[in-house]
């Protein structure tokens, strides 16, 4: 592979870090989980990034099938630009202030609906490169240290009635392995709020219990793995990872009491998509509200989706309508129809984000984090990859410059996924293939 | 484009030079890059019969992956390979010739034509990975490369390939981690419970249509939070009555503890415990008895219902002299009862199993005819049909009320039993592959025959679960393709789908994938006219190159079902004739779906495909370079019973594959020792400190974070990152507290005081300013 140059300033500041993590964890070591050890991870990941500041949190927010450039384009350029009446991101207007807009950033090399869902998220890195594979969003709740139950949490709406292939995953952990969703709020809610109960005695002994089965089946496991061919023992390698992460999400409650559990609701019928997604917009921010992680993402169906938005009035599948040729005025209304639907829930999401405080900071939970709404295609008519429409929401803790519309002429984007890195502390020089550019997008930080 | 999914680190060995180049997707490639001229050296004679191997073994593949691009129209028109429909001779020649020249272009020292197919060309290759390097069609292409590029001595016999003797024909050594479905099945059969735990769990990995792939099945983090969850319910469910399990239970005590820890422990592990597992259980059983019997034996089935003794069922084996391993009766016994009935072996095969029987032929295959024969075997034929046909996406396919009223969810679960009931019959009454596409008849319930439009004589006794046997020869029907539930499947919401048609054609009975759209390819359609057929409609497809060399495969296929609308119903086409072409075996014309199964009865491409797909379904394996004799085995197999379905699903039990495997790759079966020349050599030092353990390689910062800790025990995270300028596999000594009693994404060398750490194979090498991590717990 071809030597990387690392900017100096990049590499002291993380040869800084990194010591400092190590007196950090030579203090703590001993230490408990608890609350208190968390907020000491918590400060000391914030420390790990570039001086001045960073995220505390990540949503990737996925919607399919690409859009249609006339009417997604916002007009103006720079800090003036504003939203045509009627076009797509029309129902963002009230956070534009809160918005970056990406034009020019494009997928080098690869397009399409499967190629598109896989390296849409991991840059296309292979098991070779620097980020080995990982999606953006994995990549970071890996390396953030972030002490909180979950490295991370993956919601879904929808998007496994084909089962998990490439067409629909879009989180890879190591090595390319899927990341799976979870499609069912109330299985998601259980997750995190299942171990609550009232009385902290009782919790306690739970939790006490959890780690004796776990020591056995851990036990069980380093059993079987000497009898194993390499193969066989990278999976147990991950069902190990998996355990750990398992006894991490035994160790508390997280800062708030339970919300009330999401009903039980047929989890693929085609209705249910509205009200399964603001479900899982709802417990997404609980989430991030109680500290249960800092990173987070929701998929919408996913690549090739099929399904029919009817709540609209709409008869013919999302990926139908994103083939509807321009002469196809019907075809075309319909299909931004749909997309105005998805822009108002990534504004329902934006709204529960900018009216919760921040929880033992400053500003807005919006202020601190960083979102990311990503598609997979740029036109879904010609399934390319130029211009891909990507926003950024959230001023990051001070390192996003929002209110602004740019364009990136044609920038890979590996630099997008760098930058969204930089958004949250981490200072790794690529992101996935960086034979077609590295480092962070230029201009976009604050 | 990168290789993605079964990414095997396989990719760092060609990853050695990327650069900068970008080729825009979609224009041919610079002219610096075309010489002309072969790079015949004076002794690359090529082999006797090359061109006849090629016509074997690379046209199938060039006829129906590459043909679609690189033809004198297509998008690869200027490119270095252009080939043309072979029909005749002499254009035959033409493509082997063209094939050859490619052959001898290489970067660094592989040709392109291994590298463009792999994606692994540093300029790209817009068609993206054809096949990846693990597939059959690799090894023939780099034996054809070997072939012509031979000076006469590396000829060997490969035409016809020779397999040699079945015996040796043996996959690899798999853990199979429980799907959904076996998981609710095993359960219930288990405990004689209701389970619809596994249901709740994450969908499966899907490979090639199948729910059951052993290497994408595995424990992530989601799935073993559901396992932790489901476990304690269970467990809780089961301990309502005890007594279930033991008649000792009445009046629980240790001693009735050990019996449930050895009996129900071995039903749950599927094998017996070993002494080792038994005390542990027994102790975590005495840890929850502090809170009652009960409490003890509840945290012993949650417990076992996570291990991964319970969640993987082993095809691991017992390693003898010759280098392979010889499956345990045991491991027999699941195979054959996850095999045919998708849950736990019954009393029978388990006594089977017990005296050791298990490991002679005769008796798998006499067991395997026995389940084969019991109705419990009728849910794994329709979960292999639904996956395979495609039809399992009936239930939630999506069709508009006002183009298609009253499609309803009784239709669709009539529609289902249909397909099933057809291949059910077929196969238990000795009947032959050929029949389930020209079947004169089929299975349905009152509101299905309706819907067809079929008559039922209302004094027809109802047959099995309220289907009648219905002629549908009158009805414009007969065989599988046929049936509502496919036709339906394979259409949208509002209109039905010619491309879905013959693509499920092309795909699942033929066994031959178009290849995907390639980058730059602009996808954009005309507007409908309502007033067109579709057969006028897409014909867009096969006018328009770069459309047309894909859709030929599937669009002409699919156009002979034009008489049946999106949701099955016959509605009757002017023009129902279509058309098969580019397979090795069964280019046809026909007219209609019916005379389409005619053909696809009498096609070789079909019979092989189907005992294929089988192979898949049944093995969890996906078919490469290494498995071509054993499915070359099966397929043979298939053909020489005359294609008899029973026949296939119990013949891969007669397979040296069912009772032996080996290691693929390194096999390593003990962590590897200290190694020499895996690390770069520590710069001199001064001469005051002695060299360590494993001396680490310098410029690593470390950083430990401790993760959770108990009474017991502790479990840290580790990340190393490389400071050094240059990449390293690295080797870290930490001084571990107490003793390591698991390690992951690390090797461990030493269990306690100064334990040295190197990475497993994803993560061991780290570029310069790279970050790789692992963790370990320890018991103090």
């Amino acid at each position: 592979m071809s030597k990387r140059t690392i900017s100096r300033r990049a590499f002291t500041s993380a040869l800084g870090a990194s010591l400092v993590a190590a007196s950090f964890v030579e203090v703590a070591r001993g230490e408990r989980a608890t609350p208190r050890a968390r907020t000491f991870a918590q400060r000391t990941a914030r420390l790990l990034g570039a001086p001045g500041s960073a995220a505390k949190r990540l949503i990737v927010f996925f919607t399919p099938n690409g859009t249609v450039h006339r009417y997604w384009r916002p007009t103006g350029s720079g800090e003036n630009f504003s939203f045509p009446a009627g076009g797509i991101l029309e129902p963002l207007a009230p956070y534009a202030s809160d918005l970056v807009i990406c034009d020019g950033i494009n997928f080098v090399g690869f397009d399409n609906h499967a190629p598109g869902m896989a390296g849409m998220l991991t840059g296309n890195g292979g098991a070779d490169s620097a980020t080995r594979g990982m999606s953006v969003d994995q990549y970071i709740a890996a390396n953030l240290a972030a002490g909180t139950r979950f490295d991370s949490l993956e919601f879904g709406v929808q998007t496994s009635a084909w089962g998990g292939q490439v067409q629909t995953r879009m989180s890879y952990a190591s090595g390319g392995t899927f990341v799976t969703p979870e499609d069912r709020p109330r299985n998601a809610f259980q997750r995190m709020f299942g171990a609550i109960t009232g009385n902290p005695a009782d919790l306690d002994k739970l939790l006490a219990r959890k780690r004796s089965i776990l020591d056995v089946v851990r036990s069980d496991l380093t059993d079987l793995y000497p009898q194993l061919g390499r193969e066989e023992q990278i999976k147990l390698d991950q069902h190990l990872d998996a355990l750990r992460k398992t006894e991490k999400g035994t160790m508390g409650g997280g800062d708030c009491t339970a919300p009330k559990a999401p009903a039980e609701i047929d989890a693929y019928a085609n209705d249910n998509f509205p009200a399964i997604g603001r479900a899982q917009l709802d417990l997404l921010v609980t989430a991030l509200a109680c500290g249960l992680t800092r990173v987070a993402s929701i998929q919408w169906a996913h690549t090739v989706s099929p399904v029919v938005y009817r709540w609209l009035g709409l008869s013919e599948g999302h990926h139908d309508l994103s083939h509807k040729d321009d002469s196809n005025v019907q075809g075309v209304a319909d299909f931004v129809k749909a997309e105005r639907w998805h822009a108002e829930q990534f504004a329902y999401l934006l709204n529960a984000l900018r009216d919760l405080p921040e929880p033992g900071g400053s500003g807005s939970m919006l202020d601190n984090s960083l979102v990311l709404w990503a598609k997979e295609l740029a036109d879904g008519r010609l399934h390319d990859g130029k211009s891909v429409p990507l926003i950024l929401a959230g001023k990051a803790g001070g390192y996003l410059k929002t209110g602004r519309y740019l364009n990136f002429n044609g920038a890979p984007h590996q630099k997008m996924l760098v930058s969204v890195c930089r958004g949250m502390g981490l200072m790794n020089p690529t992101f996935g293939d960086p034979s077609h550019g590295t480092g962070p997008l230029e201009g976009l930080s604050a | 484009m990168k290789v993605r999914m079964l990414s095997r680190g396989l990719a760092a060995a060609s990853a050695s030079v990327v650069v900068a180049l970008t080729v825009p997707a979609c224009s041919p490639s610079p002219a610096a890059e075309r010489t002309g001229l072969p790079q015949e050296g004076g002794t690359a004679i090529g082999c006797p019969g090359d061109d006849l191997f090629f016509r074997d073994k690379i046209w199938p593949t060039l006829s129906v992956q590459c043909i679609g691009c690189h033809n004198p129209d297509g998008l690869a028109k200027s490119s270095k390979l252009v080939l043309t429909q072979a029909s005749d001779q002499a254009a035959m020649q033409r493509n082997f010739e063209a094939t050859r020249r490619v052959a001898f272009e290489k970067q660094g020292s592989t040709s392109i034509l291994l590298l463009r197919p792999t994606g692994k060309y540093v300029g790209g290759h817009p068609g993206g990975t054809v096949f990846t390097d693990s597939s059959t069609a690799y090894a023939d292409f780099a034996r054809f490369i070997e072939r012509v590029g031979s000076d006469g001595t590396q000829c060997g016999t490969d035409a016809p390939p020779s397999c040699g003797d079945a015996s040796r024909h043996v996959g690899p050594r798999l853990l199979r981690r429980l799907t959904r479905l076996e998981y609710d099945n095993t359960v219930r059969d288990l405990f004689q419970i209701e389970s619809a735990w596994g249901t709740s769990f994450p969908p499966d990995d899907v490979v090639d249509g199948f729910d059951g792939n052993a290497r994408a099945l595995r424990v992530g983090p989601l799935l073993a939070d559901k396992y932790a969850g489901a476990a304690e319910e269970i467990a809780a469910a089961v301990a309502v009555d005890l007594t279930k399990l033991a008649p000792c239970a009445a009046n629980g005590d240790d001693a009735c503890a050990a019996t449930i820890v050895s009996g129900t422990g071995a039903r749950i592990f599927r094998r017996p415990l070993t002494t080792s597992e038994a005390t542990r259980y027994q102790a975590l059983y005495k840890t929850g008895a502090a809170g009652g019997f009960a409490e003890g034996i509840k945290l012993v089935l949650a417990a076992m219902l996570q291990s991964s003794s319970f969640v993987y069922r082993t095809e691991v084996g017992v390693r003898q002299s010759d280098g392979t391993y010889a499956l345990t009766s045991y491991e027999i016994a699941s195979e054959l009862s996850y095999l045919f009935w998708q849950s736990l072996p019954d009393t029978e095969l388990w006594a089977a199993a017990r005296d050791g029987s298990l490991t002679d032929p005769a008796n798998i295959v006499s067991q395997a005819k026995r389940m084969l024969a019991s109705p419990r075997s009728r849910a794994m034929l329709d979960h292999f049909v639904a996956q395979w046909l495609d039809v399992d996406r009936l239930a939630q396919a999506v069709k508009d009320e006002t183009v298609y009223p009253g499609f309803t969810p009784s239709l669709r679960s009539a529609m289902r039993a249909e397909t099933i009931a057809l291949f059910d019959s077929l196969v238990r009454s000795g009947g032959k592959l050929p029949e389930l596409f020209t079947a004169p008849y089929s299975f349905a319930n009152d509101e299905l025959a309706a819907f067809y439009g079929i008559n039922v004589p209302p004094s027809d006794g109802g047959g099995t679960a309220g289907l009648h046997k219905i002629d549908v020869a009158g009805a414009h029907r007969g065989g599988v393709l046929t049936h509502g539930s496919v036709l339906a499947t394979q259409a949208k919401p509002t209109l039905a789908s010619p491309i879905h048609r013959g693509k499920l054609v092309r795909e699942r009975l033929l066994c031959q994938k178009p290849s995907p759209p390639p980058p730059g390819l602009n996808a954009q359609l005309p507007p409908v006219d309502p007033k067109l057929s579709n057969r006028e409609r897409f014909t867009m497809h096969s006018k328009n190159e770069p459309c047309a060399s894909c859709h030929r495969l599937m669009d002409p296929i699919g156009f002979a079902f034009e008489g049946f609308d999106g949701v099955g119903r016959y509605v009757g086409a002017a023009d129902t004739h279509g058309e098969i072409v580019d397979s090795p075996n069964t280019n046809a014309m026909f007219d209609g779906p019916v005379d389409l199964g005619q053909i696809l009865a009498q096609s070789a491409d079909v019979e092989r495909c189907f005992a294929l797909e089988w192979f898949r379904y049944a093995s969890g394996l996906t078919e490469n370079q290494d498995l071509g004799c054993l499915v070359d085995d099966v397929t043979k197999s298939f053909h020489g019973s005359g294609a008899t379905l029973a026949d296939l699903f119990v013949g891969l039990t007669q397979t040296a594959h069912f009772r032996f495997r080996r290691d693929r790759d390194d096999g390593a079966t003990s962590p590897p020792a200290a190694d020499a020349g895996n690390t770069t050599p520590p710069p001199p030092t001064d001469a005051g400190a002695p060299p360590d353990a494993a001396p680490p390689t310098p410029d690593l910062v470390v950083a430990r974070k401790t993760d959770s800790q108990w009474d017991k025990g502790y479990c840290e995270s580790v990340s190393v990152t490389n400071k050094g300028m240059t990449g390293v596999d690295w080797v870290i000594a930490l001084t571990v507290d107490g003793t390591l009693n698991q390690v992951w994404n690390a090797v461990a060398t030493g269990s306690t005081g100064t334990v040295t750490f190197r990475g497993v194979d994803f993560n061991k090498h780290l570029e310069s300013g790279q970050t790789g991590s692992f963790g370990f717990c320890a018991t103090r």
